[in-house]
This record gives C-alpha cells, sequence and structure tokens, in this order.
C-alpha cells in the first residue's frame, strides 16, 4: 500500500490562511454587473405595471399615491420575495430601474426590505417645502 | 420478539433515510439485509415535491423561464435551456449562432461545478473529508466564473426565449481562461487522486455494478450509463445549439461500478473545460436575440407543442410544453434524469453491504428535489395508476384523477 497522494495538499495548506471569509467583517466583492438591490426611478416611472405584470416572484406590487392632485399607481418592490432575475429592469419601457451590483441586505426588520414609493415621495415633498 | 433460529435466515428492514441518506437531500432507502448484505431495496420519495409543473400551467411563457430554473439548483441553466429550447420549437425561432455558443458556454461551466461537487461528496461519503474540501475549494472558481458571465454564482438566468439574456464583453474572456486553466492544472491532480489512492479504490472498485446489458435494460442515463460503457449522450446523438459545431468526445468506461462513473465525470470536466476554451476562441459576433432588443419579444404563442431535451449534468432532460394559444402553457412537463437514475438504479445496492450504499447512491449523483413527482394510488380499488405518456400532457385528464 502506497501513501495517500493527498498528503502533500495536507502538508501544504497546514501553513497556509483559511480561504474561507468572516462574513460580516470581511467582505466577498460581487463582480461588477452582479445583479443585486435594483431602485425604481420614480420620476422616470410612467406605471404602466408591465414589472409588476412579468415579476415571476409577484414581488413587484403597484400601490396608489397621491402626487400633487393626481393619484397614480407606483410599483412597491418587496426583496423578501425577489430573487434578482432583473426581468423588471429588462422590459421597463423607460428604463426607470436603477440597477447595482450590492448585494441584498439581511435584516430581521421587514421595512429594511421593501423599497415603496411612499417615502420618495415623502422626501421630495419635504424638499420642495423646506427650499 | 425476533427469537434467532440458527437453521431459519430471518431478514430486517432497515430504513435509510428520509434525512441525508447519502446527500444532504431528502429521500428514504428501505434496505432488507441479511446480515451485513442488503437483499432487497426500494426508493420512497415524495418529501420534497413543490408542484412546479402545476405552478407552471399558471404563469405566463416568460415567466416560466424564471420558474423551471429553480426546479434544480444545481443545473438550472441546462433546466432553462431545456424549456426555452421546447418554446422555441413551439414557436419556431431560430436561435442566432452567438447566443447558441455563449449558451454552450454557460452549461459546460455548469458541467463543470456539477461534476466536481458529486466527486467532492463521493470523497466525503467514502469519509475523505480533506479531498471534499480541497475540490469544493477549487469549485467555488467555477461559480465565480458563472458569476461572471451570468450576473449570479448560483441562479444564472441566463437563457431567454430566441436567446440569451446578456452579452459576453470581451474583456472577461482573459479572466475565464486563467481560471479555466487553473481548475484542469488542480483537476490532473485530483484525477490521480482518484485514479491511485488506495482507500477510493477498495472502497469504490466492484461496488454497485451495472453491466452494459443492465444498464440498458434499466434505462439509465448520463454519465452512470456512460460508465457502463454506452455511447450515450444528447449532446451527440440529438445535437441542440451549438454542440454540431464544436468537437468533444463522449467519455465511457467498461467497468460500470461505482467508481467507473466517477471517471467519466472526471473526464468529461476535461471534454468541458475543452468546449469552453474553443466557445471562446471561436465566438461567433452577431446579435444574441433574433429582434432588435428584448422588449420587442413576441408577446402571442401559437397553438401546439414543443419538445426540448438536453443533456444535463446528471444525463437526459426533457420538457414537453404544450401551448393552447394563450398567454399561459396549457402543460410543461419535465422529465428529469434523477428520475430514471434513482428509481431504476435501485438493482445495483443488490447483494451488496450496507457500508457500501451511501457510496453507490451518491454516484448516481442524485437531485432529489428536482425528480419528486406524484403516484396516484388507488385505495379503493387497490392499484397503482399507469398514465401513458400521452394522456400526461393533458391537464384536464390530470386533474380529473387528482379530484
Amino acid at each position: 500500500m502506497s501513501l495517500p497522494k493527498i498528503l502533500g495538499d495536507t502538508l501544504k495548506n497546514l501553513f497556509k490562511k483559511p480561504i474561507t471569509l468572516m462574513e460580516p467583517p470581511e467582505k466577498i466583492e460581487p463582480v461588477e454587473d452582479y445583479r443585486g438591490i435594483h431602485r425604481v426611478d420614480y420620476d422616470k416611472c410612467i406605471s404602466c405595471s408591465l414589472c409588476a405584470i412579468e415579476c415571476p416572484a409577484l414581488a413587484i406590487t403597484m400601490v396608489p399615491i397621491q402626487v400633487g392632485d393626481k393619484k397614480k399607481r407606483y410599483p412597491k418592490i418587496d426583496y423578501g420575495k425577489c430573487v434578482f432575475c432583473y426581468r423588471c429592469v429588462e422590459v421597463c419601457p423607460v428604463d426607470a430601474y436603477i440597477v447595482s451590483n450590492k448585494k441584498p441586505q439581511e435584516d430581521t426588520k421587514r421595512v429594511m426590505i421593501l423599497y415603496s414609493p411612499e417615502e420618495w415621495f415623502k422626501k421630495k415633498t419635504s424638499k420642495s417645502t423646506s427650499s | 420478539m425476533v427469537t434467532a433460529n440458527s437453521d431459519e435466515k430471518y431478514v430486517v428492514e432497515i430504513p435509510v433515510g428520509p434525512q441525508h441518506p447519502a446527500l444532504h437531500e431528502p429521500i428514504s432507502l428501505r434496505l432488507k439485509v441479511e446480515g451485513e448484505q442488503v437483499v432487497d431495496a426500494h426508493v420512497v420519495s415524495g418529501y420534497n415535491h413543490r408542484g412546479i409543473e402545476w405552478l407552471a400551467e399558471r404563469k405566463t411563457f416568460y415567466q416560466d423561464i424564471f420558474l423551471v430554473a429553480r426546479t434544480c439548483g444545481i443545473c438550472n441553466a441546462v433546466h432553462g435551456a431545456a424549456y426555452v429550447q421546447a418554446v422555441e420549437d413551439l414557436m419556431g425561432i431560430e436561435v442566432p449562432p452567438r447566443a447558441k455558443y455563449l449558451r454552450v458556454l454557460v452549461m459546460e461551466l455548469e458541467r463543470i461545478h456539477s461534476h466536481m461537487l458529486v466527486l467532492a461528496v463521493l470523497a466525503e461519503v467514502l469519509g475523505f473529508d480533506t479531498l471534499f474540501m480541497l475540490m469544493m475549494r477549487d469549485r467555488e472558481r467555477v461559480m465565480y466564473l458563472k458569476e461572471l458571465v451570468t450576473g449570479n454564482r448560483v441562479h444564472a438566468d441566463f437563457m431567454f426565449i430566441g436567446g440569451v439574456r446578456r452579452d459576453l464583453p470581451s474583456d472577461k474572456k482573459d479572466k475565464i481562461l486563467k481560471h479555466i486553466n487553473y481548475i484542469e492544472e488542480r483537476m490532473k491532480h485530483y484525477e490521480k487522486i482518484w485514479a491511485e489512492d488506495p482507500i477510493i479504490l477498495k472502497r469504490t472498485q466492484g461496488v454497485g455494478v451495472a453491466s452494459r446489458s443492465q444498464a440498458l435494460l434499466h434505462s439509465l442515463v448520463g454519465p452512470v450509463v456512460r460508465g457502463s460503457g454506452v455511447r450515450s449522450d444528447i449532446r451527440l446523438i440529438d445535437p441542440y445549439d451549438a454542440y454540431d459545431e464544436i468537437p468533444f468526445n463522449v467519455v465511457t468506461r467498461d467497468e460500470g461500478d461505482t467508481w467507473a462513473r466517477m471517471m467519466v465525470r472526471i473526464g468529461e470536466i476535461y471534454e468541458s473545460i475543452n468546449m469552453v476554451k474553443y466557445v471562446l476562441e471561436h465566438l461567433p459576433s452577431g446579435p444574441i436575440i433574433p429582434w432588435k432588443t428584448i422588449k420587442a419579444a413576441p408577446r402571442r404563442f401559437p397553438i401546439g407543442e414543443g419538445i426540448g431535451r438536453v443533456e444535463a449534468p446528471r444525463g437526459e432532460l426533457l420538457y414537453h410544453v404544450v401551448s393552447d394559444g394563450k398567454p399561459k402553457p396549457y402543460r410543461v412537463k419535465i422529465r428529469t434524469p434523477s428520475l430514471l437514475n434513482i428509481h431504476n438504479g435501485v438493482f445495483m445496492m443488490l447483494d451488496q453491504y450496507i457500508a457500501d450504499i451511501p457510496a453507490i447512491f451518491a454516484s448516481f449523483d442524485p437531485c432529489i428535489s428536482c425528480m419528486e413527482r406524484v403516484i396516484v394510488v388507488d385505495n379503493k380499488n387497490n392499484r397503482v395508476l399507469r398514465i401513458p405518456w400521452r394522456k400526461l400532457a393533458d391537464r384536464e385528464y390530470v386533474e380529473k384523477i387528482f379530484r
């Protein structure tokens, strides 16, 4: 019986740093065009609701928002349901989606995994009133 | 109470599973053993049925591309390719050559990481944890390559009806080549371990033997049947995408045991590496979808049916899509390779020792959650319903028997 062929590898790895990273402190950098968190530019959005119709995971719902004196429907994204397939980014006729390579953040609070138009318009109205 | 009688042999039934029989997936093996030897075995499945076919009938054709990819985590791009092929067959769409080559690139990267995974898992089953760790470490490079090409390290979501969803910029080619060369070098080292390590040879050679005629009789597919010396490969016998233009060898071995099946997989990794290199060199220029943009994809689907079949890492994968002219498919039938290998491959476990069962089972490369289908048992009349293939495509018939 000969010596196991793996012995060389084992000895070599004894003096190496571990390959696994301790994520939270250390971070694995995704590639540049990684399908990460995506946002909606509600100024561009024309409320066609194509993204909500096409979403395979039903993560996008259209919510009514009062803008000025008009009531319009805008997409709300639930990242708990989202599978990051970027179908919504693809079908949007006005390219209103802003893409990034950030990995979705895990959180116990439900607010963190929702992206809704309410806050966007609240911020916008507060900005316009202050200035 | 069992009383031992020296003249009479008695049989004990041992349940293996449903938690982690060999892989970390739920399936139960009922083994009848006489001493240490298995005299009868059967598989009990159904712990992980998710109703993907049912759900596919209730989503649109475009939503289904992403749904069917979730059938299997490991071979997701292959599932997407088979479904998309079936829909293209239904609609009569011609795929541009660049898209064909890019599909082959992603599917071969997937084959490399899938085979590396099962080689690592079998090493772990044999108690060879060092090899498991080392192979999984190198497999991560392939996952990185997949992320580089498709945008996600696991779920590619790369296939689209008519082509692919994203192009490959030329600056990524060097990165892919660099990593793929490293993997080839490492695989040579691992092949040496698999071919020469005395522990691996003793645990796998002559274990779970399927002869050529047995493998054909039980209609096994994929590396399992190629390990028994049968040249069966969908890429060869029914070329799809760009496989008729890309040169490759079908790896076969004649031994038919667990070791032969694993060596076939190692050989296929080399073939896949060569194909990836060939694709990067000969990638044709041109569009990746037949339309101007992906937004212009047609919204109308003709009445009819389409078949898509591809060689998944585990064997032949078949999709049958029936359309009745509505935006949602009338029926999507999936047949995964593990269905054949797990249920029909049980004969290999007979007359083997209990300790070898996990090794034999892991050598099928079983993918349990994508295999689960419903079996209809009629308790009133005490019979199991056998449904012909044609009838299974009829949704009304299937819904009627479940009611």
